[in-house]
């Protein structure tokens, strides 16, 4: 009985230590067994070479410098500061925003027309960054490891080392960045990434001096082109998140919070 | 029942079959072919260039006096989707596999006055199936679909970007942007 108790209070201490370290159920080194930062860097460059043959990269430095600097200033409090994070400006019409594997962040021109201060910028760079503490992509490509029997830890893995020796890359080194660019850009994360990504990016914002509260004003713009003639099929962020009015609800809920502690 | 009340009924479901398998895209837009740059015919000439070789496009045709340009973007299969008329597109694609699209564009430049530019571009997209026929041979076929105009005015929008016609002002500091609804 007495080795039970203790055992019982062990996993209560873990338990307690865990959650106060971790903070805001961010959990930066989730599939790290899978995957370690080294490999997710180099993964990284690959569904960058993807993403930039796909869309033509804006080369105009007022705007790409000014991006980089706000999203640079969100990544030092991030939950990755030492991740190199590189944040690229998409010429697109597309209404867009995601990140790659290894701090990639991209972000379209059709979504800068949207937006109108540098807090709702920074609203969106954050959210990004929360799929990049969460670690996301590794995550998802993980999960997506077990329903495809092609994607094996082991041929990936060996294809990113050989790929680092000049060989040739291997098929399913190929098939995984194939999948991990169509999710991030067309597809989106599931819902529970989503919302902690949502979460994290308000704390971010709010610790690298922006209004998080402008996460709730993306939101709204983002219900307003949702609903309007034309611009509906251009909104490609949306493609599978929560509803917005959900996420409204949640933000509004976790900003009350964050109000709460900051007394 | 009637014969003539059996022919309405095989004429109604065949008109309702063939409506489906023609279905058009959902367009909550007119088409933009279009534009007029309020930049002379060397800049916008200049820029279009420049916009298709970094986004990859193989150019056939060009020529700066008729301002005249064709080329051709290999497109995947998700783009083709995205860019094509899909009545057209689920006959073609349902033919036989997938092998490859491509958007096969024509653009023309023309001097509006010193100042303006007008640029036309349109285009039809290709795709290209395999399958294998009753002899068991593979074959390839080729089929054409109109384009829904998204792919041209990308290009049309990308261009007005790399002028600098769409700015962001308030990404300076200490700057914010006026009111959607003022803006226009």
């Amino acid at each position: 009985m007495r080795r039970l108790a203790a055992v019982a209070a062990l996993v209560f201490l873990s338990l307690l230590v865990n959650s106060c370290a971790s903070g805001p159920d961010v959990r930066p080194y989730e599939g790290t067994k899978f995957m370690s930062d080294d490999e997710e860097k180099r993964f990284g460059h690959y569904v960058d070479a993807e993403v930039t043959n796909q869309f033509l990269v804006l080369e105009k430095k007022e705007i790409t410098e000014a991006v980089s600097e706000i999203g640079q200033s969100l990544a030092k409090v991030s939950h990755r500061p030492k991740l190199k994070h590189t944040f690229k400006v998409l010429n697109s019409s597309s209404i867009n925003a995601f990140a790659a594997p290894g701090g990639y962040v991209y972000i379209t021109t059709g979504l800068l027309e949207e937006l109108e201060s540098r807090d709702e910028l920074a609203a969106i760079l954050a959210h990004e960054l929360g799929h990049v503490s969460g670690r996301h992509s590794v995550r998802a490509l993980r999960s997506a490891r077990y329903a495809n029997a092609a994607l094996t830890v082991v041929s990936i893995l060996a294809a990113l080392g050989a790929a680092a020796t000049g060989v040739p890359v291997a098929g399913d080194l190929t098939q995984a960045v194939g999948l991990i660019t169509t999710m991030i850009v067309y597809q989106g994360y599931s819902r529970s990434y989503e919302s902690q990504a949502d979460r994290l990016g308000m704390i971010y914002a709010s610790k690298a001096g922006y209004k998080p509260e402008a996460m709730l004003s993306v939101f709204k713009k983002f219900i307003k082109l949702r609903d309007e003639e034309g611009k509906k099929e251009s909104l490609v962020v949306l493609s599978s998140h929560p509803a917005l009015e959900d996420r409204i609800k949640a933000a509004e809920e976790y900003l009350a919070k964050l109000k709460e502690d900051r007394k | 029942m009637r014969p003539t009340n059996f022919k309405i009924l095989v004429l109604a479901g065949l008109g309702l079959f063939l409506a489906a398998c023609g279905s058009t895209p959902v367009l909550r837009k007119p088409v933009e072919r279009e534009r007029v740059y309020a930049k002379p015919k060397n800049k916008v000439w200049d820029t279009i260039i420049t916009t298709l070789a970094r986004s990859g496009a193989l150019i056939n045709n060009i020529d700066k006096e008729t301002g005249l340009i064709t080329f051709t973007k290999i497109l995947s299969s998700g783009e083709v989707r995205n860019f094509a008329i899909q009545g057209e597109l689920s006959g073609a694609v349902g033919a036989g596999r997938f092998s490859q699209g491509a958007g096969l564009m024509t653009i023309l430049v023309r001097s509006v006055d010193d100042a303006k530019t007008k640029v036309y571009i349109n285009g039809r997209i290709q795709i290209r199936s395999t399958m294998f026929t009753r002899l068991g041979d593979l074959s390839q076929i080729v089929h054409h679909a109109n384009s829904n105009g998204k792919m041209e005015e990308e290009l049309l929008d990308q261009v007005s970007v790399e002028m600098g016609e769409k700015s962001f002002p308030w990404l300076k500091k200490g700057r914010s942007a006026p009111k959607k609804d003022d803006r226009k």
